[in-house]
């Protein structure tokens, strides 16, 4: 490698740890997904000040030439970001359904109690409870289901 | 009287239609207390929804999906005791005189599913070539892996005991977006036993078209994937590995 080439690979990889940093200060990444994407930076950077490690490595594994290795390294580094990724996608995507599905359901208790209360206050009786058999709704049997546990 | 009884109605933008769905079911007296799941329409649902005061309302503040919906009636269901659910589209392709005849066999029968089935009246049912293989090859998968005959596994009329429908309340049991022919395999596998019952043929197709060039082949990839993994989950519930 070049020293040109070297030094373009270590100004891309700062500018781009800066930049991230930068998301980091304004809330815009999560600490986590900064620390993935900084691991990457940093791996490219040490090829990059230490080329004799990419030929070396390059030699042990019987790649010929060792700037091919430097895509396989980088598409690996790709590879775990964007598999993390997805599997941050597929828990988010869980935990929507977890709330949207409580937010329906408390929103449905509600309901049935607001219509209680108007009941209650129509009929000015305050100490009967309506007694059909959607009361049960308001005693609380449905909040294990609400708060089960990941 | 069949108090302990819940029809569940996944609804999505269905605004224009659910209330001819609702009026019918309430007139026809079933004893049976509804509920309409509103899976995040932005359309007039909810309001149309709400002029049925005798209706149970869960609304999702966005939309997660046929079977999310589906499993938010299972829970409002479970926390609220009832002994059986059906379920029922929004989208008006089901009768009353269907729901009465599902109900009627998961009240008697002994069975802890039944469903619906539209191709046991002997009708004709036209459907396209799409559909047609999909109900081809998931019978023939549930047969293979179950040894049970189901030939309706697309039907979306059906009808769960306490102890099915609570079973997948549960967040981790239910991971279906849009529930076919995985899930009764996953019935199946589980012990309980399923009937189906001769309904009448349908106006509408159910679920996602058939017809819209790739969709179908993804569609059958994702239940053929599901069900791989509904398979790989009993092989390890055997061995006592999960979880």
């Amino acid at each position: 490698m070049s020293i040109m080439l070297r030094a373009t690979i270590i100004v891309i990889a700062i500018a781009f740890s800066l930049f991230n940093l930068r998301l980091l200060l304004r809330r815009s990444i999560s600490e986590r997904s900064t620390v993935l994407w900084l691991f990457g930076t940093i791996i490219v950077i040490i090829v990059a000040v230490f080329p004799q490690l990419l030929n070396a490595v390059a030699y042990t594994l019987g790649v010929d030439y060792p700037p091919s290795l430097l895509y396989l390294i980088a598409i690996l580094v790709l590879l775990t970001i964007v598999m993390y990724q997805s599997i941050q996608l597929s828990k988010l995507d869980e935990k929507i359904r977890k709330v949207t599905q409580s937010v329906a359901l408390l929103g449905e208790k509600l309901d049935k109690q607001s219509e209680s209360v108007v009941l209650v206050g129509g009929t000015g009786v305050e100490d009967t409870p309506a007694g059909d058999s959607k009361t049960k709704i308001s005693q609380g049997s449905g909040t294990s289901q609400l708060g089960e546990a990941p | 009287m069949h108090n302990d009884s819940l029809v569940v109605i996944p609804a999505f933008n269905e605004g224009g239609i659910i209330g001819k769905v609702l009026e019918p079911l309430l007139a026809a007296n079933l004893g049976i207390d509804v509920a309409v799941i509103n899976d995040g329409s932005t359309d007039s649902t909810l309001d149309v929804v709400r002029t049925f005061p005798q209706v149970l309302i869960a609304s999702h503040p966005c939309n997660l999906g046929y079977g999310a919906a589906l499993q938010t009636g299972y829970q409002l269901a479970t926390s609220l005791n009832y002994e059986y659910v059906a379920q029922f589209d929004a989208d008006g392709q089901h009768s009353v005189d269907d729901l009465r005849r599902v109900l009627d066999a998961i009240w008697t029968v002994d069975a802890d599913v039944v469903i619906g089935s539209r191709f046991l009246s002997g009708q004709r049912i036209p459907l396209g070539f799409g559909k047609v293989l999909a109900i081809r090859l998931f019978r023939r998968f549930i047969y293979m892996f179950t040894r049970n005959h189901i030939t309706d596994p697309t039907s979306g009329l059906k009808a769960f005991r306490n102890v099915v429908f609570s079973h997948y309340s549960k967040s981790k049991e239910y991971p279906f977006d849009y529930p076919d022919a995985d899930v009764l395999i996953d019935i199946l596998l589980h012990g309980w036993r399923i009937i189906e019952v001769p309904v009448g043929s349908y106006d509408r197709e159910t679920g996602i078209s058939m017809h819209s060039g790739l969709r179908p082949l993804i569609y059958m990839a994702k239940v053929a994937m599901s069900i791989f993994v509904v398979l790989l989950n009993e092989l390890l519930r055997k061995r006592g590995l999960q979880r």
